[in-house]
C-alpha cells in the first residue's frame, strides 16, 4: 500500500524526514510487511498496522505508533474533518501540536535487532537478518534481487544470482523437452518446477518419472522408506512399504497411535478451556478484591478474636464462610441501630406535629370567637338600622302634605347620618382586639 | 497489501484464540469474513441464539472502518437480532463503525465484542425508529449514513 501523497503542509510537518525513505533507494522495502522469525514481545506491535513499530514516533498522549501509520491515519482523519483537529488513535485524545516526538533510541535498537526473513523469501532467498539490515542486504547482496542485466544494450532486469552466468539471458529459448518458448532467465524455473515432460527420477526407486507425475509416483513407491506411522510417539522404525506393514501389525505404538492422538486433541481442548477459565478467574479475583476494599470499613467492625479463633481450625473455605458470616451479623447490628434511630425520629416528628396541631386548634377557637362576636355586632347593627327606617317611614306619613322631592331629602340625609356611625364603632373594636 | 498483511496477522491470532460466544466463520479471502456471535448471560431476547456478521474490507483497512452488518441466512438459520439500534435490514448503528467512531486500533474481535455486549446490555425489544422507512428507502453504504448518536448508553 502506498501512503497518500502529503496534500498539505500541516501534514508534512508530522512527517518529519525519514531519513531511511529518503534515500534513494531501488527498492525501499516495508519493512512493516516484513515476515518475523521469531516472536516478539507485545508492547513492540504497533497497534494500526499490528506488526513492531516501524521509525515509531510518540504523540503527545505519549502513545506510540509506526510514522507511516499515524500518518495516514490523520490524513484519513483530515479528509474527512472540517474542522482540522486530529485525536490519538488509541485514547481519542486531541492532538494540538502535530510535530512528533522521537522515542528513545534503545527502542529504535531493539526493533533493528528483531530477525527478519528476506522480503524476497518467496523467490526462494534463504536469508534471514536483523531487521535493520535488511534493506541492505536486498540492495547489495540478495541473489533474488532484480539488477540490470549485464548487456549494455538490454533495458529488462535479471535476478543477482545469474548475472555470474554472463552475456544477456532475455533471448528466447525452447525448453528442450516440452518445445515451449521462455527467456533464458526463466528456463531454469521452469524446468526444475514446471515443465510437464521433463524427465525425473524417484529419490528412493531411481526408476525415471516425468516431473508432473513425481509426487503422484512417490506416494505410491513401493521402494519408498516410510517412517512408522508412530514417529511424532517415539517409534524411530524406517523402512519399505512392505516391511513397514508388517511392522505396523507388531509396533504397539502405532496401535496406540488413534488413543494417542485423542489423548492429545483432548488435552489442547483442555488447555484452551483452562487457559479461558484462568482468565476468567483473574477477573474474578480483581473483582472480588475490590469488593473486599470496598467492605473492609465495615469487617473491621468485628469481633476480631472470634473469627480469627474459628478461622484458625478450619479450612481457608470455611473461614471465608464464616467471615461473610461476621459481616452478615455486623450488617444486621448496623440495621437494628438504624431503625431505632428511625424510630426516635419518628417519635419526635409526631410530637412535633401534635404541638403543632394544638397551636393551631387554639388558634381556630380564638378565630371562632372572634367570628361570633362579629355576628353579634352585625345582628345588633341590623336591629339598628331596622329601627331608623321604621322611624323615617314614620316621620314620612306624618308629613304627607309636603313635597315628594323634600321626602326623598330627608331619606338620603338620615342614611348619610348613619353610615360614619357604623364605620367608628368598627374600628374601635378592631383596635381593641390587636 | 497493507489491508491483507494486518487482516493476515488478525486471523493467525484467531485462529488461536477468541473470546468465547464469537467463531470465526470464513475468511476465504481478505475482502469479506463472516463471523458468528452469541449473546452469553441470559438476555431473554437472545436466547439460545447465533447471529451472524458479515466485515467487508476495503484496501485501506485498517485506516478505514470495515463495512459490519448482520446478515440473514435460511440454513443454519440466522436473523438479525432485534435492538433499538439494528435495523431490521442488518445495518448496525453503532458509532464505532461510522467514520467519525472508527480508529484504526480496533479490530474485528474488538469489534465483534463490542457488538456483543451492546446486545448484552439491551433490554428493549424494538427496532430503531423510523425503522420501515429507513429499510425502504437507504441506498447509502452503511459506513457513510451519518446515524445521530443521541444516547451514550448504545
Ligand atoms: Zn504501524
Ligand atoms: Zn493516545
Ligand atoms: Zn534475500
Ligand atoms: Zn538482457
Ligand atoms: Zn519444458
Ligand atoms: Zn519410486
Ligand atoms: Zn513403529
Amino acid at each position: 500500500m502506498a501512503t497518500p501523497p502529503p496534500s498539505s503542509p500541516r501534514r508534512l510537518s508530522l512527517l518529519q524526514a525519514d531519513a531511511a525513505l529518503q534515500r534513494p533507494q531501488v527498492n525501499p522495502v516495508d519493512l512493516r510487511s516484513l515476515e518475523y522469525v521469531d516472536p516478539y514481545d507485545h508492547n513492540l506491535m504497533c497497534a494500526i498496522c499490528h506488526s513492531p513499530f516501524v521509525c515509531p514516533v510518540r504523540l503527545e498522549c505519549d502513545h506510540v505508533f509506526c510514522q507511516r501509520c499515524v500518518n495516514d491515519a490523520m490524513s484519513y482523519q483530515d479528509r474527512d474533518s472540517r474542522v482540522y483537529i486530529v485525536s490519538c488513535p488509541s485514547c481519542r485524545r486531541k492532538i494540538e501540536n502535530r510535530a512528533i516526538a522521537p522515542v528513545p533510541k534503545i527502542l529504535s535498537h531493539i526493533l533493528d535487532d528483531l530477525r527478519v526473513k528476506c522480503p524476497l523469501e518467496f523467490l526462494g532467498c534463504p536469508e534471514v537478518t536483523a531487521r535493520g539490515d535488511v534493506q541492505d542486504h536486498v540492495d547489495k547482496y540478495c541473489a533474488y534481487a532484480e539488477v540490470e542485466c549485464s548487456s549494455e544494450s538490454c533495458l529488462l532486469t535479471v535476478l543477482r544470482k545469474d548475472l555470474v552466468k554472463g552475456g544477456c539471458l532475455h533471448r528466447v529459448v525452447n525448453c528442450e523437452d516440452c518445445e515451449r518458448s521462455f527467456m533464458e532467465k526463466d528456463l531454469e524455473i521452469h524446468r526444475l518446477r514446471h515443465c510437464e515432460v521433463v524427465e525425473s527420477s524417484c529419490p528412493d526407486c531411481n526408476v525415471p518419472v516425468l516431473l508432473r507425475d513425481i509426487k503422484v509416483h512417490i506416494e505410491r513407491c513401493p521402494n519408498a522408506i516410510l517412517l512408522c506411522n508412530a514417529a511424532e510417539y517415539g517409534c524411530a522404525f524406517a523402512a519399505r512399504r512392505e516391511t513397514l506393514d508388517e511392522h505396523l501389525n507388531t509396533c504397539p505404538l502405532a496401535k496406540l497411535v488413534p488413543f494417542l492422538r485423542l489423548q492429545n486433541e483432548r488435552l489442547e481442548a483442555h488447555e484452551a478451556a483452562l487457559k479461558l477459565l484462568r482468565h476468567k478467574n483473574s477477573i474474578l479475583e480483581t473483582s472480588f478484591s475490590t469488593i473486599q476494599e470496598t467492605l473492609s470499613p465495615s469487617a473491621n467492625l468485628i469481633d476480631a478474636p472470634s473469627s480469627s479463633a474459628t478461622a484458625s481450625d478450619t479450612g481457608p473455605f470455611d473461614s471465608t464462610a464464616h467471615h461473610l458470616l461476621c459481616l452478615h451479623e455486623s450488617l444486621r447490628e448496623e440495621v437494628s441501630r438504624v431503625s431505632a434511630a428511625v424510630s426516635e425520629v419518628d417519635a419526635k416528628a409526631s410530637m412535633m406535629v401534635m404541638n403543632e396541631s394544638l397551636r393551631i386548634k387554639e388558634d381556630l377557637s380564638h378565630a371562632n370567637a372572634a367570628i361570633g362576636s362579629m355576628r353579634m355586632q352585625l345582628h345588633w347593627l341590623m336591629s339598628a338600622r331596622l329601627q331608623n327606617q321604621q322611624r323615617v317611614a314614620m316621620v314620612r306619613a306624618q308629613s304627607s302634605g309636603e313635597g315628594l322631592t323634600s321626602s326623598a331629602d330627608a331619606g338620603s340625609s338620615s342614611g348619610s347620618v348613619e353610615l360614619p356611625v357604623r364605620r367608628l364603632s368598627d374600628s374601635t373594636r378592631q383596635d381593641t382586639k390587636l | 497489501m497493507f489491508a491483507s498483511k494486518r487482516l493476515g496477522k488478525e486471523l493467525t491470532k484467531i485462529h488461536q484464540t477468541l473470546p468465547p460466544g464469537i467463531s470465526l466463520v470464513s475468511a476465504s479471502d481478505f475482502k469479506e469474513w463472516q463471523m458468528d456471535i452469541k449473546v452469553l448471560d441470559a438476555n431473554p431476547l437472545y436466547l439460545d441464539q447465533t447471529y451472524r456478521l458479515r466485515f467487508r474490507f476495503s484496501n485501506n483497512y485498517p485506516i478505514e472502518a470495515p463495512e459490519v452488518t448482520f446478515i440473514t441466512l435460511s440454513s443454519p438459520s440466522r436473523t438479525v437480532p432485534t435492538h433499538p439500534h439494528i435495523y431490521s435490514n442488518g445495518i448496525i448503528c453503532l458509532d464505532l463503525l461510522g467514520t467519525q467512531g472508527w480508529s484504526p486500533v480496533q479490530n474485528v474481535e474488538s469489534v465483534c465484542m463490542s457488538i456483543q455486549s451492546m446486545l448484552t446490555g439491551n433490554t428493549k425489544n424494538e427496532r430503531p425508529p423510523g425503522n420501515e422507512e429507513f429499510v425502504a428507502r437507504n441506498t447509502q453504504r452503511p459506513r457513510d449514513i451519518r446515524f445521530v448518536y443521541e444516547d451514550a448508553t448504545v
